[in-house]
């Protein structure tokens, strides 16, 4: 098995330790697999890289996601609060066990992914769908801290989902931007029709900017924004993370 | 508002929901106008898509030909004269009846094709050969002068142009699948007016695969099939889309790349062939006894990892004959066979003719 | 007259009409993508193909399975007219009240969010440009003994040298020898025997005399078939979609530059009064 292979195995282990902290109550020791998990999963997508490069590894998003929510994590637990960081916690360790029974990597890399652009539209796009998981992760910690009457984590929850939801937004604004230019360059036009992906993406971005414009009009209450945050999560879980997954398989090819 | 757009949400959401299950059911047959689509143009004149997407304008004899067309993508029809390269569009010319009166060169030499009217053909002198994949006679084919020369090859093109003679490129750039075939045959059968012959194979084709597909679906158990081979550093493999896939799944198989999708004949990893050929029944090769395959051990001397898939353990491997790829025209017969190497218990007594068992 | 135009004004001025278009447009596409999966055959010619070509060939013969793509249209175009309204009403106001603020960055600040309305208009113009004005001359197939005119022009075109880069690492073996990168010389002759060469790219198209040159094939793709004969394959293109895209993508960066300006400013304000 490839060492990026083995090396995203570790990060899953370490991902699952954090989640199993969590159980216990241990967020300190979460956090610090939380970081180790981050750190092998760093390693493992960069091996890929350098390893492909100049070309780009398809169908690698499932294993670059919980890289990106590993990372909005951390930023949310040192800006923020981390008791409302932890709560992505147990997504990260169910989305990198996925990949491992789930892979779709077993296609070789393409001549025409030879563009930055490429690239670029990759890893814009794995942050934008990471900000709006996490996004949907702190929208239903809202609505159930609003269920449970907590005022403090209300706020909190109240300030930060819309802010990852609207930085999700530019990524993915900057992710298509990127889609655009690369298929300019290398088939010479603005949309490759070849997979349903496009549309799915598509979808996508029409749907946070009507969130955008719920959220910046403030017609809708906190709480059905909050609603709506939650079922646009499951959107880009059903039509733009799982068509990047395979079928079952046992890890490795080794049964 | 809010309730009105809540109403608005729930009303499109019902009606996309219905909407959508019509797509989740593709229908069979039918041009839809993609690769080898045949458009009407009214007064006999149709315009057809060749396999990359390029448009030509078929025109009766005597009628004139409508403007937006380049010259060699105009194409008097019933073409009387015909250049090819592929085994499988002389297998289409044989089923359409045009093969020993159209066809009048060939690409490759005598011994390379299997089909015994071919070698007749060109050892008569009938059937000109035009040289070799990667080395084309230009000046035979000159002299030949097909009305259409039917290639894979779209290095030819700007040469043919300076031949005038019109190029249609058969082959897609993703695999073909069940239906792109049955189309393909409306599409050749446009360029001899043979359109009924077309609807016939396409009716025939049809009524073999409700046949065996209704035979096998009473099997209590689906054998696990994997079609592709590994090479000294590639592994190919046959994707989902491809019409080989879909005959697999039709006889009552479980294709396991289905996940798979892209060109014929698709570059995977190792690791994913072996996690399917770990479980695989059965294994179809791509090499066949033409290039020295005749048993299993060649397969693994030539590459020892294939010993340890299963069907190279308790499974069994069959690659297919000489004649299989010019022989794709019979696809009813060749559903049956894939059937009964499926389901022997179902075909007992059936003799292969396509695949041969490797031992 | 003028109070049935301000009625129509006002009522495509609408904010509430806007997120019902946006979220018709999510589903519409949303319908899409299973049709695409159910049909990829007939939505793939989108990529070779000019729009008007494709509906008037495929899509109207196949209105069963591309009618969702005639309704996003529809959405579509309502949604520009309704976000061009929006816009410019609300920029006309700005523009009125541009004495109000302090200096030119508030002022900038103020008319972000509607500058990136008015961008993902110019990228939606740009596009539709791209696929319906102009030519799309695909498998132009420029070899080393033969010349190809340029569709309209009194261009010639010839392959003069292809280099080929090869990938060389150990980490992906079944790469090994395999073509990563083209560079195509290409002589360019005009009707008067005038040549100039031209140096292309793989997936770095250039541009010469209004035409876009993309280099779309080569041969050969590995060192193995390095012996077969070499060729390139060309897509040309003409026409200002492309450019009035990139004008599109540079003015949402501006205005989400000053918007994300403001909406810092803001966050950390409500951060305080948490």
């Amino acid at each position: 098995m490839p060492y990026e292979t083995n090396i995203f195995y570790l990060a899953v282990v370490c991902y699952g330790l954090s989640a199993s902290a969590l159980w216990f109550r241990w967020s300190g020791l979460s956090f610090i697999f939380l970081g180790l998990g981050l750190l092998a999963n760093t390693g493992s997508a960069c091996l890929r890289m350098i390893n492909s490069w100049p070309l780009l590894c398809l169908y690698q998003e499932p294993f670059l996601l919980p890289l990106g929510l590993a990372v909005v994590t951390l930023w949310l637990a040192r800006h923020r609060q981390p008791t409302e960081a932890v709560k992505i916690i147990p997504l990260i360790a169910l989305l990198a066990i996925i990949p491992v029974f789930f892979p779709k990597d077993f296609f070789l890399p393409f001549l025409k992914s030879h563009c930055i652009f490429s690239h670029l539209f990759l890893y814009l796009g794995v942050a934008a769908r990471a900000c709006f998981l996490a996004g949907a992760v702190l929208a239903g910690a809202f609505l159930w801290a609003r269920h449970r009457n907590d005022q403090g984590q209300q706020a909190v929850a109240q300030l930060d989902f819309p802010t990852l939801l609207i930085w999700g937004y530019v990524f993915l604004s900057l992710a298509l931007f990127s889609a655009g230019l690369w298929s300019y360059c290398g088939w010479g036009t603005l949309v490759v029709w070849e997979d349903a992906m496009v549309l799915a993406i598509a979808a996508t971005w029409f749907l946070y900017a009507c969130f955008l414009h719920l959220h910046l009009n403030g017609r809708w209450s906190v709480t059905w924004r909050a609603g709506f945050a939650l079922a646009a999560g499951l959107v880009v879980i059903v039509f733009n993370y799982w068509p990047e997954t395979g079928k079952f398989q046992l890890p490795g090819g080794l049964w | 508002m809010k309730k009105h757009v809540l109403a608005v949400i729930l009303w499109v959401s019902a009606v996309a929901a219905g909407l959508v299950l019509p797509a989740c059911q593709p229908q069979s047959g039918g041009s839809l106008g993609g690769a080898f689509g045949v458009r009407e143009l009214g007064e006999g004149r149709q315009e057809i898509v060749d396999g990359v997407g390029r448009r030509f304008l078929l025109v009766p004899e005597g009628k004139s030909a409508l403007p937006g067309y380049p010259p060699t993508q105009i194409i008097t029809i019933p073409v009387k004269r015909v250049g090819a390269g592929l085994p499988y569009d002389i297998g289409a010319m044989r089923y359409l009846g045009v093969l020993s009166d159209s066809l009048v060169g060939v690409i490759r030499r005598e011994d390379r094709w299997a089909s015994a009217d071919v070698r007749a053909g060109i050892r008569s002198g009938k059937i000109a050969y035009l040289g070799e994949p990667n080395g084309i006679d230009y000046e035979r084919l000159r002299v030949v002068s097909p009305d259409v020369m039917l290639t894979s090859d779209k290095r030819l093109l700007p040469k043919l142009d300076e031949l005038k003679i019109p190029a249609i490129i058969t082959t897609t750039p993703m695999a073909m699948t069940i239906e792109e075939r049955l189309q393909y045959f409306y599409f050749l059968a446009a360029l001899f007016g043979r359109e009924e012959m077309a609807k016939q194979y396409e009716a025939v084709i049809q009524a073999k695969l409700a046949e065996v597909k209704k035979q096998t679906t009473s099997v209590s158990r689906k054998p696990k099939v994997i079609w592709g081979d590994i090479y000294q550093k590639r592994v190919l493999v046959e994707p989902m889309n491809s019409y080989v896939a879909q005959l697999v799944e039709v006889a009552g198989g479980d294709y396991l790349f289905d996940d798979v999708r892209g060109a014929s004949c698709l570059e995977i990893t190792l690791e994913r062939f072996f996690s399917s050929g770990l479980q695989a029944d059965i294994f179809f090769t791509y090499r066949s006894p033409a290039v020295g395959i005749d048993s299993k051990q060649k397969l693994i001397t030539e590459n020892p990892r294939l010993a340890d898939i299963k069907p190279f353990k308790t499974g069994l491997v069959y690659c297919p004959q000489p004649h299989f790829y010019e022989s794709l025209e019979r696809l009813d017969d060749i559903i049956v066979e894939i059937a009964a190497i499926l389901h022997p218990q179902l075909y007992q007594g059936y003799e292969l003719q396509f695949f041969q068992k490797l031992d | 007259m003028v109070n049935l135009a301000r009625r129509i004004w006002n009522f495509l001025c609408n904010l509430d009409l806007a997120v019902i278009l946006l979220l018709a447009v999510s589903l519409n596409l949303l319908v899409g993508y299973f049709y695409f999966n159910a049909y990829p055959s007939v939505f793939r010619p989108l990529t070779y193909m000019m729009l008007p070509e494709w509906m008037r060939s495929l899509a109207l013969a196949n209105l069963a399975i591309t009618w969702w793509f005639f309704t996003f249209l529809f959405f579509m175009i309502a949604l520009g007219v309704n976000s061009f309204v929006c816009t410019t009403d609300k920029i006309a106001k700005i523009i009125t009240n541009y004495a109000c603020y302090p200096n030119g960055l508030r002022f900038m600040i103020r008319l972000s969010p509607h500058l990136i309305h008015y961008a993902v208009l110019i990228i939606l113009v740009g596009h539709l440009t791209l696929v319906t004005v102009g030519m799309n001359y695909q498998h132009n197939i420029l070899r080393l003994d033969s010349q190809v005119s340029l569709p309209g022009s009194p261009y010639h075109l010839q392959l003069q040298k292809l280099e080929v880069r090869y990938y060389d690492k150990n980490a992906m073996i079944s790469y090994q020898g395999r073509a990563i990168d083209a560079t195509a010389d290409i002589t360019v002759a005009d009707g008067n025997g005038q040549t100039e060469i031209i140096r292309l790219r793989f997936n770095r198209p250039c541009w010469y005399e209004g035409y876009a040159l993309h280099l779309d094939e080569f041969l050969p793709t590995s060192r193995e078939s390095k012996r077969q004969e070499p060729y390139v394959e060309l897509t040309v293109r003409t026409g200002p979609g492309i450019k009035i895209f990139l004008a599109g993508i540079l003015l949402f960066i501006i205005g989400i530059t000053f918007y994300l300006l403001q909406f810092t400013r803001i966050r950390k304000t409500r951060e305080q009064t948490i």
